[in-house]
C-alpha cells in the first residue's frame, strides 16, 4: 500500500515537474499548491496527495487544465509514460486513463 | 485578465497611445511631421510589448521554460523592431548609405518571432518531434539565408539586399504556417485562460502579414510613402502583439 503510495506521489511529482517545463516552476508550484490534500515541497516533489489518491491526481491535472486546456492531459501522459510503463496495473484517474 | 491592477493601467496607457496614434494618422496624411509622430507613437507600441514581456517573463519561468521563451522572444522582436525603425526614422542618411544593415534587424525580428511561435505551438498540441523539425527548417534557413547575405555582400550588395528580402518572405511563410497549424488545432481542443494570449498573438501574426501584403502590392506600384496604409497595418499589428503579454493570466 505504502508502494503505491509512492507511486502516486511519483506520477504527481512528474507532470508538476512537466509543467514547471512548460509554465515555469513557480505557476507550475502555485497551482499544485491549490490542490486541497496535496502536499508538497518548494522543487515541486510531492510528499503527499491525502485519502484519496487517484481523486487527487485528477484534481491536478484539472487544476492545469484551467490555464491550458485539454493540452494538459497530454502533458501530463507525456511525463507518467515511464512511471506507467514500470508500474502497468496501477489505477489512474479518469483525466489520465 | 483585469485582476491585475498592473495590467489594467499600463492597457489604459496603451490603448490611449493607440488612440492619439490613430487621430494623428487620420489628421493630414502629407504632413510630414504629424506622420513622424505616427511613427513615434507607433514605436511605443513596441516599447510596451518590451516592457510588459519584461514585466511578467521571469514570473512564467524565464528561458527555463516554453512560455517564458516565448515571451523573452517576442520581447526580442519588439527590440529589434523598436532599434530598426528608428535607425529608419531618426538616421535615413545611415539606412540609404547602409540599408543592408536595418534590413537585417527587421529580419531577425521575424526570426525571434517565429521562434516565439514555435514555443507557443506547444500549447496547441503540436507533438515535441514535430516542433523540433520546424526548428530545425527555421534555424538552417536562416543560417544559410545569412552567410549567403554575408557573402554576397562582399561580392554585389544589391543581391545581398534581394537574398535577405527573400529570406524574410520565407520567413513570413513560416509565419502563416505558424498562425494556421495553431488556428487549427486549437479549434479542436479545449481552452484554457492562457488561450486570449495566444489568439491576440496568432491575430498579430495574421495582421503583420496583411501589413506585409499591402507593403509588398503598394511597393510594386510604386505607390508606397512614408506613413501610408502599410505603416497603419504594421501599427496595428503591434498593437495587438503589445497588448498580447498583458492578456496572460493573472496568477495568484
Amino acid at each position: 500500500m505504502s508502494n503505491q503510495k509512492e507511486i502516486y506521489n511519483k506520477i504527481a511529482t512528474a507532470i508538476i515537474q512537466k509543467q514547471a517545463e512548460i509554465i515555469g516552476s513557480k505557476i507550475a508550484i502555485k497551482k499544485a499548491e491549490k490542490v486541497p490534500q496535496l502536499v508538497l515541497d518548494d522543487q515541486g516533489e510531492v510528499f503527499n496527495l491525502g485519502l484519496d489518491p487517484i481523486v487527487t491526481l485528477g484534481n491536478l491535472v484539472k487544476e492545469y487544465m484551467q490555464l491550458s486546456g485539454s493540452v494538459a492531459i497530454n502533458f501530463s501522459k507525456e511525463a507518467i509514460s515511464n512511471i506507467l510503463l514500470n508500474n502497468p496495473g496501477i489505477e489512474l484517474p479518469t483525466e489520465l486513463q | 485578465m483585469f485582476k491585475n491592477k498592473k495590467a489594467l493601467i499600463l492597457s489604459v496607457y496603451f490603448i490611449g497611445v493607440v488612440i492619439f496614434w490613430l487621430y494623428v494618422y487620420f489628421l493630414d496624411r502629407k504632413n510630414l511631421n504629424l506622420n513622424k509622430i505616427f511613427y513615434f507613437l507607433m514605436e511605443l507600441l513596441s516599447f510596451f510589448g518590451v516592457f510588459y514581456a519584461g514585466l511578467i517573463v521571469k514570473k512564467w519561468g524565464g528561458l527555463n521554460s516554453r512560455l517564458g521563451k516565448a515571451l523573452f522572444l517576442l520581447a526580442i522582436s519588439f527590440v529589434l523592431n523598436f532599434i530598426s525603425s528608428m535607425v529608419l526614422f531618426v538616421f535615413p542618411e545611415f539606412y540609404n548609405s547602409y540599408p543592408i544593415a536595418t534590413i537585417i534587424l527587421f529580419f531577425f525580428m521575424y526570426i525571434s518571432w517565429t521562434f516565439s511561435g514555435l514555443e507557443l505551438l506547444y500549447f496547441s498540441g503540436v507533438k515535441p518531434t514535430s516542433l523540433k523539425r520546424w526548428r530545425y527548417l527555421i534555424i538552417s534557413f536562416t543560417v544559410v539565408g545569412i552567410i549567403a547575405t554575408f557573402i554576397s555582400f562582399f561580392q554585389d550588395a544589391e543581391m545581398s539586399m534581394i537574398i535577405l528580402q527573400f529570406v524574410t518572405i520565407l520567413s513570413d511563410v513560416i509565419l502563416l504556417a505558424e498562425f494556421l497549424t495553431l488556428m487549427v488545432n486549437f479549434s479542436r481542443i479545449k481552452q484554457g485562460t492562457l488561450f486570449k494570449a495566444i489568439l491576440l498573438f496568432c491575430l498579430g501574426i495574421l495582421v503583420q502579414l496583411i501589413g506585409d501584403l499591402v507593403f509588398a502590392i503598394r511597393g510594386s506600384f510604386n505607390l508606397l510613402y512614408f506613413g501610408d496604409i502599410s505603416y497603419l497595418v504594421y501599427g496595428l499589428s503591434w498593437f495587438i502583439l503589445g497588448l498580447c503579454p498583458a492578456f496572460f493570466p493573472h496568477e495568484k
